[in-house]
C-alpha cells in the first residue's frame, strides 16, 4: 500500500543548525481522525515517539540522511515512508496518514444490551443502515428488514410492527411526532441518513414514555455533530443528490446542516413520455433540509435544537378518464410539506436527578386535488415533552414525564365518501360527495410515570409504569398500565418480558362528523412479549449472537366501516408470533438470519375470524456481507415472505349511472397471493485519499427480476383478474465523497 | 392520513389500469352487458313515475332469449358500503318482468330493451328534512337480465342498477337528460358503411345539456355546480384507444376485416353525473 505525505515540509531558519527534531501528527487516512497511543518509529535511528491526544508526536535527536517512518497499529495497514533529511534542517513537520484496514463498520441490531430502559426497544445504528444491502442506506427501509416487521406493500410509506396495521405505528424525530417519515411512496426517509444517530423501534410491550399507538413507535434520533474539524459529504445517485456539513460553531457550539433534492421526476418523465393518456407534469419530487445546533449552556445544561423541513410534490394529468373508474380523470396534484423546530434542554440538577425538556413546533401542509375533488389541510403543531429522572437509591430509579400534543387545523374537503373493505375499494364514482370547511383545535395530553427497580439483585430489573392519555376529540381519559422486566442471567444471556395496554386515538377521518363518526372511541391493544438474548462469543470478537422473542396482542374496539355510521368500534383482533435473529461475525464475513412466524387475525360481530390484510405467516431474511481487499465490499439480502391475504371478488353489479361495476366481496382475505421472494445485491468500493474518501456503490434490487405478485387487478366487470407485479430489477448507482 | 389514502387510491387505481392490458376492455362488446338504463325523467317528485329504457348488448349470445325483472327500494346506503340489494328493505317493491330485448344479427345484438316504469311512493320524502327533500333521496332501481342455457352457452344473469332522484324541487329545477345531437367521425357524419381507417370519434351534445344545479352542503349553505358530461363509447369490432372521454375525441381503429354475418355498431352513451343519461347506436352493415 502506498502512502504519501500530503503536507509539505516546513523549514524554519534554513541553513542555521545541523540538528533535526522531527515532529508531526498521525491521522487516519481519509477521515483525518487523530490516532493517539501509536508508536511512530524513525529508522535507522531506532528512536520512537508515542502519539498523544490529537495524534501529535515529536522525536528528539540528530537525524541526517535517509530516514524511514514506520507506524504499525492494530486495525490499520502498516505505514512505511522514506525520505531524505537534509543537514541544516532544524525542525521537520510531518503529517502521516495511516490507512484503516476497513472503513465499513457493519453491525447488526443490538437487542436489549446494556442499560436499556425499554424492554421492547430495538436500536438500529447509523453503521447498520448505511451499509445494509437492499435498503440503499436508508434508515427506515433497514427497519423494515428487522424480524417481527411485516413486509409492507410496494411504494408503502409505512412500517408494519408485528402484525399491526399501517396506522398503528407512530413516527417521531427527536421524540416529536411528524406526519410522515418517508418521502413519497416510501422512496426515502425524510432525514439525511448521515444526520442520524440511530433509529429506535418500539414494538410490542413498549414503555409508558410513549403512547397513542396500538402497534409501536419508530423514533429517529439526530446525531450530535462532530467537532474535531469540519466534516462534509456530498452524494449523487440515480434518484437524488445532496450534501451535509458539520463542525464547530463558536466556542461551545456545534452544527450540522444537510439537504437533499430528488430528480426522480425527470427520470420517470423520460420513462413515461410515451404513455398514452398520461402526462407526468411535475415530479414526483421531494426535498428535505435538516439543521442541528448543539451547545453547552452551563456545566449542568445541554441545549440543542433540531430543524427539519420536508416537501413532496407530484402532479400528473390523465388525458382521459380511468378505464376502471371514470371519476378519476383530469389533473392530479399532491403536495405534502412540513417543518419542525425541536429545541431540547437537558438539565442535571444533581448526580441523581436529570430533567429533559423539549418542544416540537411546526406546520403541516397537505394538499390533494384531483378531478374536481380536493383535500386541503393546514395545521399548526405543538408537542411538548418533559421528563424528570431521579435515582433514589442503587435499587430504584424513577421517571415522571409528560407527552402532550396540540393541533390547530384548517381543513377544506370536497370528496366522496370512499368505501373500502377487505382490501377492495368501491369505485370513487359511487361515493356521495361531501363538503367540509372548518377550523378545529385538538389537544392530546399524556402523563406517565415509570420506575426501575432492582429488588433482589443488580441483575434483575423490574420496570412498572403507567400512563394516562386524554384525547379531546373523543373526550376520553384512558389510564393504562405498563410493566417490563429484565434479568441478566449471565454475562452472555439475558431475558426480557413486557406487557401493557395501549390506547390509540381514532384518526381525524374516523371521528369526523361528516366523513366519520363523532361517537367513535379509541381502539385498545393489549400486548405481552417475552424474549431472550444470547451472545455466544464470550470475549471473542467473532462468533454467534442470537435472540428469540415471542409476542401476543389482543386488539379491542378496533374501528371498522359501518354502512349506517361510517365507522364503528366493532372490530377485534389478535396477533401471535415469534421471531429470531441469529448473527454471525467472523473477520470480514458478517451475516444475519432473521425469521418470523406469526398469525394476525381480525373479526367483527357476525363474521368469522379472518386473516389480517398483512398477515404473513413466514418472514425470512438473510443478510450478509464480505469485505474483499482494497476496500471492496459485497453484500446481499435475500427475502422470503408468505403472500398477503386477498379477498376474492365473487361478482359485480353494474352501476348504470356511473358506468362502473361494484364488486361483490367474498369472505374477507380468504385467498392469498403467491409468496414474495427477492434477492438484492450491493457492491461498494471505497477510494481512500489522504484527506477525503470517495465511495461508489451499485445496489441492485430484485437481481433475478422475479415478478413478485403484489396485488390483483380486475377487468372492468371483475370477471377476470391478473396479478400486479412489484418492481422489476432495479439498479441504483451512487457516488459519495466525504471529508 | 386522509390525503395519502386518496393519493394511494388514485395511484393504485392508475397502476391497476396500467397493468390490465391483458384483461377484457370495457369498450369491447362481447358478453351480455347492460350499457345504460336511461330514464325519461332522472329526477321526479313523490308519487311520480319515470320510464326506464335499458340498452343491452349480447354480441356473443347469438340471439338467445333474454328475460328481465325489476325491483325498487330506497337506497340502502350504497355510497357507504351497503350491498346493492333491496333485500330486507321495507320500501321494496317488485316491478315488471318479461322479455328483455330482441337482439339479432341485424341490430348487431345491441339494442334498446323493453321499457318499464317505476313510481316513487307518495310518502318517499315524508320523514326527510327540508334539506334532504331539496337535495333528494334515492329510489334504487334494480334491473336483472337473464339468459337460460342456449346453443351451448351457459345460463347467465346480470344485475344492474340506477338511481332515480326523488325531490320536492320545482319541475324547472329538476335534472333533465342531456341531448346527444350526433356522433362525429373525423369531423363529419358517419357513412352507412363502417370506417376503413383510423377514425376520430366524438359526441356532440346540445348546448342545454350541461346544466347548472344547486345543492345544500353539510353546513346548510346552498352551493351551485355545473354538470360535466362524460361520454362512454362501446364497439362491437376493432379497437378504441379510450372507453370514455369528457370532450376529447377517441380513436377507433377498425379490425383487419369486418365480420360479414352481422351488423357492426358503435354505441355512445352520455351521462351528466347526476342520473341524466342519453345514448345513440350507430350501426353499419
Amino acid at each position: 500500500m502506498r502512502f504519501s505525505i500530503l503536507l509539505g515540509f516546513a523549514f524554519l531558519s534554513p541553513g542555521a543548525v545541523a540538528e533535526v527534531n522531527p515532529y508531526g501528527v498521525l491521522l487516519e487516512k481519509g477521515t483525518r481522525a487523530p490516532i493517539a497511543g501509536a508508536n511512530v518509529f524513525l529508522l535507522p535511528s531506532g528512536k520512537k515517539a508515542l502519539t498523544g491526544k490529537g495524534g501529535h508526536f515529536r522525536i528528539e535527536g540528530d537525524f541526517i540522511g535517509p530516514m524511514e517512518w514506520i507506524v504499525s497499529v492494530t486495525g490499520y495497514g502498516k505505514l512505511k515512508v522514506t525520505e531524505q533529511l537534509e543537514s541544516g534542517t532544524e525542525i521537520v513537520d510531518r503529517t502521516l496518514y495511516l490507512e484503516r484496514e476497513s472503513y465499513t463498520a457493519y453491525e447488526t441490531t443490538i437487542y436489549g444490551k446494556g442499560n436499556q430502559r425499554d424492554g421492547a426497544l430495538r436500536k438500529l445504528r447509523r453503521s447498520d443502515f448505511l451499509t445494509a444491502p437492499g435498503s440503499g442506506g436508508d434508515p427506515v427501509k433497514a427497519v423494515q428488514d428487522l424480524p417481527g416487521i411485516n413486509r409492507p406493500a410496494p411504494f408503502s410509506a409505512q412500517v408494519l410492527l408485528q402484525g399491526s396495521g399501517p396506522s398503528d405505528t407512530r413516527y417521531s424525530i427527536d421524540g416529536h411526532e411528524v406526519p410522515l417519515i418517508f418521502h413519497f411512496g416510501g422512496l426515502s426517509t425524510v432525514l439525511f441518513p448521515e444526520a442520524l444517530d440511530r433509529v429506535d423501534v418500539f414494538s410490542a410491550g413498549y414503555g409508558p414514555e410513549r403512547g397513542r399507538a396500538g402497534g409501536g413507535h419508530i423514533s429517529l434520533w439526530t446525531k450530535s455533530p462532530e467537532t474535531d474539524r469540519t466534516h462534509g459529504l456530498a452524494f449523487v445517485d440515480t434518484f437524488n443528490a445532496g450534501g451535509l456539513v458539520e463542525g464547530k460553531a463558536g466556542e461551545k457550539g456545534k452544527f450540522l446542516l444537510s439537504g437533499r433534492q430528488s430528480y426522480i421526476g425527470s427520470v420517470l418523465r423520460a420513462v413515461l413520455k410515451d404513455q398514452d393518456g398520461f402526462d407526468l407534469t411535475v415530479a414526483p419530487t421531494y426535498s428535505d433540509l435538516t439543521g442541528i445546533y448543539e451547545t453547552k449552556l452551563t456545566e449542568r445544561d445541554d441545549f440543542r435544537v433540531t430543524g427539519v423541513f420536508s416537501r413532496d410534490r407530484l402532479e400528473f394529468l390523465l388525458k382521459q378518464p380511468l378505464d376502471t373508474d371514470p371519476a378519476i380523470r383530469g389533473s392530479f396534484e399532491n403536495e405534502t410539506a412540513y417543518f419542525r423546530l425541536i429545541p431540547q434542554l437537558e438539565h442535571r440538577h444533581s448526580d441523581a436527578t436529570v430533567s429533559r425538556w423539549s418542544l416540537g413546533m411546526g406546520r403541516d401542509w397537505i394538499s390533494v386535488d384531483f378531478s374536481d375533488n380536493y383535500f386541503k389541510l393546514k395545521t399548526w403543531q405543538l408537542s411538548t415533552r418533559g421528563e424528570v429522572e431521579h435515582r433514589s437509591s442503587e435499587t430504584w430509579k424513577s421517571y415522571l414525564g409528560m407527552d402532550h400534543r396540540a393541533t390547530h387545523a384548517d381543513v377544506q374537503i370536497l370528496a366522496p365518501i370512499f368505501y373500502e373493505e377487505g382490501g377492495i375499494a368501491n369505485p370513487f364514482s359511487l361515493g356521495s360527495k361531501r363538503t367540509v370547511s372548518l377550523s378545529d383545535d385538538s389537544v392530546q395530553l399524556g402523563f406517565y410515570g415509570k420506575g426501575e427497580w432492582k429488588p433482589f439483585s443488580p441483575d434483575l430489573t423490574l420496570m412498572p409504569g403507567a400512563r394516562v392519555d386524554w384525547f379531546q376529540r373523543t373526550k376520553e381519559a384512558i389510564p393504562v398500565p405498563r410493566i417490563a422486566a429484565r434479568w441478566e442471567a449471565s454475562e452472555s444471556t439475558s431475558y426480557r418480558a413486557a406487557s401493557g395496554i395501549y390506547a390509540q386515538p381514532p384518526t381525524e377521518a374516523q371521528s369526523d362528523p361528516t366523513f366519520g363518526n363523532p361517537r367513535i372511541r379509541s381502539p385498545l391493544a393489549y400486548h405481552a412479549v417475552l424474549g431472550v438474548d444470547r451472545d455466544f462469543r464470550g470475549n471473542a470478537s467473532s462468533g454467534w449472537v442470537a435472540n428469540l422473542d415471542g409476542f401476543y396482542k389482543f386488539l379491542d374496539r378496533q374501528v371498522v366501516r359501518s354502512v349506517t355510521e361510517n365507522y364503528r368500534n366493532d372490530g377485534k383482533g389478535r396477533v401471535i408470533g415469534a421471531y429470531t435473529q441469529v448473527r454471525y461475525e467472523d473477520g470480514r464475513w458478517k451475516s444475519a438470519l432473521a425469521y418470523t412466524l406469526s398469525r394476525s387475525t381480525r373479526w367483527r360481530p357476525g363474521q368469522k375470524e379472518y386473516p389480517f390484510e398483512y398477515d404473513q405467516t413466514h418472514l425470512l431474511g438473510l443478510k450478509g456481507s464480505v469485505e474483499f481487499g482494497r476496500h471492496w465490499t459485497l453484500s446481499s439480502r435475500i427475502r422470503y415472505a408468505t403472500g398477503n391475504p386477498v379477498t376474492p371478488v365473487t361478482g359485480s353489479v353494474y352501476d348504470a349511472d356511473n358506468d362502473v361495476y361494484v364488486p361483490t366481496r367474498g369472505d374477507f382475505f380468504s385467498d392469498r397471493l403467491p409468496p414474495f421472494f427477492q434477492t438484492d445485491v450491493r457492491i461498494d468500493r471505497r477510494f481512500i485519499f489522504d484527506r477525503w474518501i470517495l465511495s461508489a456503490y451499485l445496489d441492485i434490487q430484485n437481481l433475478t427480476n422475479r415478478r413478485n405478485p403484489e396485488g390483483l387487478a380486475y377487468s372492468y366487470d371483475y370477471r377476470n383478474q391478473t396479478r400486479v407485479s412489484g418492481l422489476p430489477v432495479l439498479p441504483t448507482f451512487g457516488l459519495k465523497g466525504e471529508f | 392520513m386522509r390525503s395519502f389514502s386518496l393519493l394511494l387510491v388514485c395511484l393504485t387505481s392508475f397502476l391497476g389500469g396500467c397493468g390490465s392490458d391483458d384483461l377484457p376492455k370495457t369498450q369491447d362488446l362481447a358478453s351480455l352487458r347492460v350499457l345504460a338504463l336511461t330514464a325519461d325523467l332522472p329526477e321526479i317528485g313523490p308519487g311520480e313515475t319515470a320510464t326506464i329504457t335499458p340498452l343491452l348488448s349480447d354480441v356473443n349470445g347469438i340471439g338467445r332469449p333474454l328475460q328481465y325483472s325489476v325491483e325498487t327500494c330506497e337506497d340502502p346506503g350504497i355510497p357507504t358500503g351497503a350491498s346493492v340489494s333491496c333485500e330486507g328493505s321495507s320500501s321494496r317493491t317488485t316491478g315488471s318482468s318479461g322479455t328483455a330485448a330482441t337482439l339479432t344479427a341485424a341490430n348487431a345484438f345491441t339494442a334498446d330493451g323493453t321499457s318499464f316504469s317505476v313510481t316513487a311512493p307518495s310518502s318517499f320524502l315524508s320523514s326527510k328534512s327540508a334539506v334532504e327533500r331539496y337535495n333528494g333521496a334515492i329510489l334504487l332501481v334494480l334491473y336483472r337480465v337473464s339468459a337460460s342455457s342456449f346453443g351451448g352457452l351457459p345460463a347467465e344473469s346480470i344485475l344492474s342498477f340506477r338511481r332515480i332522484l326523488v325531490t320536492d324541487r320545482a319541475s324547472a329545477l329538476r335534472n333533465k337528460n342531456p341531448v346527444l345531437s350526433k356522433v362525429i367521425q373525423n369531423g363529419g357524419s358517419f357513412e352507412a358503411v363502417p370506417p376503413t381507417g383510423k377514425t376520430e370519434v366524438v359526441a356532440e351534445y346540445s348546448s342545454s345539456s350541461t346544466e347548472t344545479y344547486s345543492l345544500y352542503d353539510t353546513s346548510g349553505a346552498l352551493q351551485s355546480a355545473k354538470e360535466e358530461i362524460l361520454t362512454s363509447y362501446f364497439i362491437t369490432d376493432g379497437e378504441l384507444d379510450f372507453p370514455r372521454a369528457t370532450s376529447r375525441p377517441v380513436t377507433w381503429t377498425p379490425p383487419q376485416a369486418w365480420p360479414g354475418q352481422r351488423a357492426k355498431a358503435l354505441v355512445t352513451v352520455g351521462r351528466d353525473g347526476r342520473g341524466g343519461e342519453t345514448h345513440l347506436i350507430t350501426r353499419f352493415n
